[in-house]
């Protein structure tokens, strides 16, 4: 399995971001609900997940803090900073602006 | 600001914590793949082990969070620097004036501590050298008082010195001798250190040439010997080594060259022989002196001992020693 994501690059991070709007979660939880919500469409594979969590953490847009999961066990649980919303604002007026423009080039076509 | 440096300072310095937090979120993440895998169905060893193979390889993924902590480390560092820089490029002269003084100020510094260091603490290059002590013994009014031989002993048999050593220095005239006995070189006057034959082995100096003093030769009525010093030897025979063995004439009596010394820091002054002091020329018997002239002197004179056994008066008053 590649531990590669096959996303475009920075969509990882905008999805966990988009994803931890809604409330602290963990990395488990991150992945299934970005599969469940594209529909199984979309797999984070474990290769990217963490490293990607830990890099957004570095970057003080996501901190974490050790906690009960749904299993009674602990887990590590992520949630948005300030910093954090405001760089998800950012990427999704970024995300916006290529996907009209992709869509524009495609219908054009 | 500040948080972000200590988050980052903790990566460093509670690595461990890190590795084991890292450890536990990871084995969480392959506990839920494996639940999900036997709700699906699996037995237990079986989801164990589908899970296993669906997360990849773990120190794969362990290394790329690791990366991420370092990578982090690295560019905040890089950006520290390019921010002075930049900072120090909107001044210029100001930035060259502080670099000057900065580099003026790390230079004074360097040199001083070398000439402190030099001077205070760099230890001798002799045996046991934070074990050596320079023994003096005075009168409140009068210091430096030399020793004489007895009080030598007195301190040898009672102190607990491990070793105690004698010096004293003196000039003298040295004549060269041909093989026929006669007078060969020009008369050199010599500073001459007189020590206790145990003076080398105490400080570890052992000779470049030849043999330093054993002792053998400090017996009374035993052959003169004399010690080159390193620097004297070059000045005085161009280094020649065959200097070993030949005859001076010294104080009357015939000397034999038994051994070159090597550079050493000489104390408590550089001189350019050495020899025994049972060869210093007057003789055992006068050397109790001491004694007797440290008593006249408490009364009149200032008396200055030239360590040999006579003690002259420096500014007598009556001549009464």
């Amino acid at each position: 399995m590649s531990r590669k994501t096959d996303l475009l690059q920075g969509t990882l991070d905008l999805l966990i971001l988009r994803t931890l709007a809604t409330g602290p979660m963990h990395g488990w939880a991150i992945a299934q609900r970005i599969q469940q919500v594209t529909e199984d469409v979309l797999q984070i594979a474990q290769g990217s997940l963490y490293p990607a969590l830990h890099r957004l953490e570095q970057e003080d847009w996501i901190e974490a803090e050790w906690g009960t999961s749904e299993a009674n066990r602990p887990a590590k649980f992520y949630q948005l900073t300030k910093a954090g919303r405001k760089q998800l604002a950012a990427e999704e007026e970024t995300w916006e602006r290529i996907a009209g423009a992709v869509a524009r080039v495609l219908s054009q076509a | 600001m500040i948080t972000r440096i200590r988050k980052r300072l903790r990566t460093i310095f509670h690595r461990s914590r890190y590795e084991r937090e890292l450890d536990l979120e990871l084995q969480f993440h392959l506990d839920m793949l494996t639940a999900q895998h036997q709700r699906s169905g699996l037995s237990p060893a079986l989801a164990r082990r589908a899970a296993l193979r669906a997360f990849g390889p773990m120190a794969g993924v362990k290394d790329d969070v690791r990366d991420t902590w370092l990578a982090r480390i690295v560019e905040s560092a890089l950006q520290d620097v390019r921010y002075g820089v930049r900072m120090l490029a909107t001044a210029p002269a100001f930035a060259l004036g502080m670099i000057l003084t900065i580099a003026l100020a790390i230079g004074v510094n360097t040199s001083i501590f070398g000439i402190a260091y030099a001077l205070l603490l760099r230890p001798l290059p002799f045996d046991r050298s934070a074990d050596l002590i320079v023994l003096q013994h005075g009168t409140p009014d009068v210091t430096r008082i030399t020793f004489s031989p007895p009080e030598l002993d007195d301190y040898r048999r009672t102190s607990g010195f491990d070793a105690l050593a004698e010096v004293h220095s003196m000039w003298f005239i040295l004549l060269g001798t041909r093989e026929d006995g006669k007078p060969s070189l020009e008369p050199q006057r010599v500073s001459t250190g007189v020590v206790s034959p145990d003076y080398f082995s105490m400080l570890g100096v052992r000779p470049a040439y030849g043999r330093t003093l054993m002792k053998e030769d400090d017996r009374p009525g035993a052959p003169a010997v004399l010690l080159l010093s390193d620097e004297y030897w070059r000045r005085a025979f161009g280094g020649d080594p065959s200097v070993v063995g030949r005859v001076f004439q010294m104080n009357d009596r015939p000397h034999t060259v038994v051994g070159v010394l090597p550079p050493f820091p000489q104390y408590p002054e550089a001189v350019d022989v050495y020899m025994p002091t049972a060869a210093c020329p007057s003789g055992v018997a006068d050397r109790y002196r001491h004694l007797r002239a440290r008593r006249v002197r408490a009364g009149q004179c200032h008396a200055v001992a030239d360590g040999c056994g006579r003690v002259r008066c420096a500014r007598s008053e009556g001549g009464a020693c």
